[in-house]
């Protein structure tokens, strides 16, 4: 080697660190990213400056001066912080419930508080239309039993939207806290009891502040979740024209007749964009504070509350939760799917299948089923690929600009997806420069915008698989003579694999029931399931939405039981 | 193998030396520990000898072939260095069988499937592991991982074996015959060997030569009995076997002895090329005798019964001094006592 002539042993050098296949794979991931990211974020952030061509601060002065927008703020806030509260609390109370008390059938509990997690939440809003809408099953049994005239509760309000969203929210904060509430060390309680706390006193002077950052992140998580989501407030909010921030991003966007509505829109972005830039800065102070060090040792599980006689109190409620995350809303979209007229009371006579049969009769729904399917099964397959390689690359590879490879990954999925479409739409609805494609409109546009937001899960699952396999493995077999690629094929991929099929599923099954991108970016040809229901929502055809929604949720639950059975339990539900 | 030469190998990262200024020369079929305390560099220089870290600066090289050089900027990839190695944690794939993991170096070099069968078994047969063929490695104890692992390292035949703290996770019993086993298989295959550990008995009971390290320094190298019997400074008197170590002053020198005078007493020490008149003395446990006519009196304050012998802690003029004896002295916490030393080193710092 030492006897090179001096530029042979450049090129050596350049050839090894530069045109090794992973390098050209990571740098073709940049430029994909760059692309599907990047750009259109500059894009977004540039418009929201612009008013006819040049820079100002006017579309930020308008969306404080129009009453509409004002109006879909204060909405927000009046649904968003409420609901996340609720859900917090239901969550810190079920999770201490199901993991630190003598309660039977805890672990039982634990699976079935999770399953609304499952449910994508405008399908939860649609089914408790069918429970507290006007004409809903609650409301006309509540009519018919104390003859009122009025119903109980009108789902379609301000309201409703922060019931729906409290009870399908729960599952994030509860999901965050359960694992920490069950580590708690024995020993952390026990020391305060030998010091001479009471059982209360330790609960306020130990147990609480130990899982204080939990919490606050899980409902920090909650707030960003709430605040950007489209499904319950498009669904809930339509008949009577009650929008929050995202819905009326949504209808801004629509409005061609405003002049500046993209514009406008992308101020009103920037805006929730800022609140959940905020958020996320202390949800990773939160989750980074040392205090979650105490928890983190062996899981010496601490001793249950025994509840005596008040078990039964926490089994009703228990019961009562899922009955209505669940089983409530779940019955209700069954019986109405098979419903021949919706709104009749429930009988052998008004049930048919008919509704099911019809779904494959249309042309549109047929195109949406199969739209939805290739779509987030090719969307699974890139991530998967793309997620191995950057989680590989910026964990082991230590390539450069891994960094800002982490950014934009999670710009997209971390932003509401309704301002992940905005951005699109503004970037892709003129021809790209240089190249001319226009992917504004194709089923391009919906691929790149699943992919540019579900890359995150991906790479999430990835990283975790990663961080899990000692280095020393690779290390082994770099040694006995193997190339970096020789030895990631050999010890890393077969390792890797059973994530592999993990992160092709996580991507999946958010990507079917997809709801707020495809709101904006679908096209005559390119409607997507989510989009399908939505709209035959809105069109008022009830049980023919209900029967779209019952498959749905079935490709979810089946899709959910391959992940789990895949990656041996450790991924789903 | 040739010589293995470091040549200046100091390795920073950002503005903290992990490794300064390393030089050593290790022959073919020796024995090689390097041992320190945890944080001392002796992994990093084990990493750099394997290819896993780049030395910032420095020549490591095997014979003529160069390794890594810095100044001519070349690196060799681990793979192209045809060292076997033992990591600390085994690193035994989960997704392969013993045999699998065995013959992967040989399946690298497109050995054909017969010799490496052959040369599979052969290794497998040295480790004692030839039952376990097509076991994974979850059917496997730790310290049956730990010779698919060795056995995964010999069997490219290698002329250099790096060990990093292999015994570390094994247990007392199991640990001691792995060591003599590793030294078994070393004659019977004549490779090089650099073991890490951070166990001074392993560094003494095992190896030809140790290297000590402290703060990323080579401290001393010799043999083990050159570095218990003449330790370089105190670091390397008290982390290789036990040690006293008093202030002393140096009064006279004639010839191959020396007088100093310490806690008081005057006594003769081997000469050494002294630079100052104030030093330390080491003194072994076991080189303390108790002498009742000696004028050095001291009261003992801890006695550690140990069956086969015991230790006396004993305190005199304000310091407290440790003794090995024989397991029949009798005297009792309080009781005082004339101590005597017998042997001591004379030490710079």
């Amino acid at each position: 080697m030492s006897q090179m002539p001096p530029e042979k042993k450049i090129s050596k050098k350049l050839s090894a660190s530069f045109f090794n296949i992973p390098n050209i794979v990571w740098w073709i991931i940049i430029i994909l990213l760059t692309f599907t990211v990047f750009y259109p974020s500059v894009v977004l952030v540039i418009e929201s400056f612009m008013t006819d061509g040049k820079l100002s601060f006017s579309n930020y002065l308008h969306i404080f001066d129009a009453p509409e927008i004002v109006k879909s703020m204060l909405n927000s806030l009046i649904v968003v912080i409420p609901s996340t509260l609720i859900s917090t609390i239901l969550a810190v109370i079920l999770a201490w419930l199901v993991s630190r008390t003598d309660l039977p059938g805890k672990t039982i509990w634990q699976t079935l508080l999770v399953i609304p997690y499952l449910i994508p939440p405008f399908i939860g809003a649609i089914s408790w239309t069918y429970l507290l809408g006007p004409v809903g099953f609650l409301n006309k049994w509540y009519m018919a039993l104390f003859n009122a005239t009025d119903p109980l509760i009108n789902i379609y309000s301000l309201g409703g939207m922060t019931f729906v969203m409290s009870i399908y929210g729960f599952a994030i904060p509860y999901i965050i806290i359960l694992p920490t509430m069950k580590k708690i060390n024995a020993s952390v309680e026990e020391s305060a009891r030998i010091s001479g706390a009471s059982t209360l006193r330790t609960l306020k002077d130990v147990t609480i502040p130990v899982l204080a950052p939990a919490i606050f992140g899980g409902m920090l998580l909650l707030f960003m979740y709430n605040l950007a989501d489209f499904g319950i407030p498009a669904v809930l909010g339509a008949p009577e024209q009650i929008n929050l921030m995202t819905t009326q991003i949504y209808y801004t966007i629509l409005s061609t007749d405003i002049p500046n509505n993209l514009q406008i829109a992308s101020a009103q972005s920037m805006l929730l964009v800022l609140v959940g830039v905020i958020g996320l800065y202390f949800y990773s102070k939160f989750t980074k504070s040392s205090k979650y060090v105490v928890v983190s040792g062996k899981s010496g599980s601490a001793e249950n509350t025994k509840l005596g006689a008040w078990h039964w109190l926490g089994q009703l409620f228990l019961l009562f939760v899922v009955l209505t995350t669940f089983i409530a809303p779940m019955m209700a979209i069954l019986v109405t799917s098979l419903s021949k007229v919706y709104g009749l009371p429930v009988s052998i006579s008004n049930l048919t299948l008919s509704n099911f049969l019809k779904l494959f009769e249309l042309e549109y729904i047929q195109r949406s089923l199969f739209n939805s399917l290739s779509l987030s099964v090719t969307a699974g397959l890139i991530v998967g690929f793309c997620g191995l390689i950057i989680a590989y690359m910026t964990i082991r590879g230590k390539a450069k600009g891994a960094g800002i490879m982490t950014a934009l990954v999670a710009i997209p999925y971390a932003v509401p997806g309704t301002i992940v479409a905005l951005a699109m739409i503004m970037a892709f609805s003129q021809p790209l420069p240089i190249i001319g494609w226009k992917l504004y409109s194709t089923y391009a546009i919906l691929l790149v915008a699943y992919i540019a937001r579900f890359m995150n899960l991906g790479v999430t699952t990835l990283s975790g698989a990663i961080g899990q396999i000692d280095p020393s493995l690779e290390e082994a077999s770099r040694i006995s003579g193997a190339s970096r690629a020789r030895s990631f094929a050999d010890v890393m991929f077969p390792l890797l694999r059973p994530s592999l099929y993990s992160a092709f599923f996580l991507v999946m099954i958010p990507a079917l029931g997809e709801i707020s991108l495809s709101a904006l970016l679908w096209s005559v040809g390119n409607e997507t399931i989510g989009v399908s229901v939505f709209s035959t929502q809105m069109e008022g055809k009830v049980t023919l939405t209900a029967a779209l929604a019952i498959l749905l949720l079935s490709f979810t639950i089946i899709l959910n039981l391959v992940v789990r059975i895949v990656s041996r339990g450790r991924v789903g539900i | 193998m040739s010589t293995l030469i470091f040549d200046n190998i100091t390795k920073k990262y950002g503005n903290k030396t992990v490794v300064n200024n390393f030089n050593a020369k290790i022959n073919q079929n020796e024995l090689i520990t390097i041992v320190g305390p945890s944080g001392c560099g002796k992994t990093t220089t084990l990493r750099m000898i394997a290819g896993f870290v780049e030395p910032t600066t420095g020549i490591i090289k095997v014979g003529d072939q160069e390794l890594v050089n810095k100044e001519k900027n070349h690196f060799l990839e681990p793979e192209k260095r045809e060292i076997g190695m033992v990591f600390q944690s085994y690193a035994v794939w989960p997704h392969m069988d013993v045999f699998k993991n065995v013959s992967y170096p040989l399946k690298i070099r497109k050995v054909n499937k017969s010799e490496l069968a052959r040369r599979t078994r052969e290794v497998l047969k040295l480790v004692h592991l030839e039952k376990y063929e097509n076991s994974f490695v979850h059917e496997l104890s730790g310290g049956q991982q730990q010779r698919v692992a060795l056995a995964r390292a010999l069997v490219m035949e290698p002329q250099l074996l790096l060990l990093d703290e292999p015994l570390s996770n094994l247990d007392a019993a199991l640990r001691e015959s792995m060591r003599s086993e590793i030294k078994e298989i070393q004659r019977k295959l004549d490779v090089t060997i650099i073991n890490v550990t951070h166990d001074q008995i392993e560094a003494m009971t095992m190896s030809d030569r140790v290297i000590i390290m402290d703060h990323g320094n080579i401290k001393q190298i010799g043999t083990p009995e050159e570095i218990y019997n003449d330790p370089a400074d105190s670091f390397v008197a008290k982390f290789i076997g036990s040690a006293n170590l008093l202030d002393c002053h140096h009064i006279k020198t004639e010839g191959s002895s020396m007088t100093i005078k310490v806690l008081g007493v005057e006594m003769d020490v081997n000469t050494k090329d002294i630079q100052q008149k104030e030093g330390k003395l080491c003194v072994r446990p076991h080189h303390i005798v108790i002498d009742n006519s000696s004028h050095l009196i001291g009261k003992i304050v801890r006695r550690l019964y140990q069956g086969d012998r015991v230790e006396f802690h004993i305190e005199t003029k304000g310091q407290v001094v440790r003794m090995i004896t024989d397991a029949k002295e009798k005297y009792k916490v309080d009781d005082k006592i004339g101590i005597k030393f017998v042997e001591g080193i004379w030490l710079d710092n």
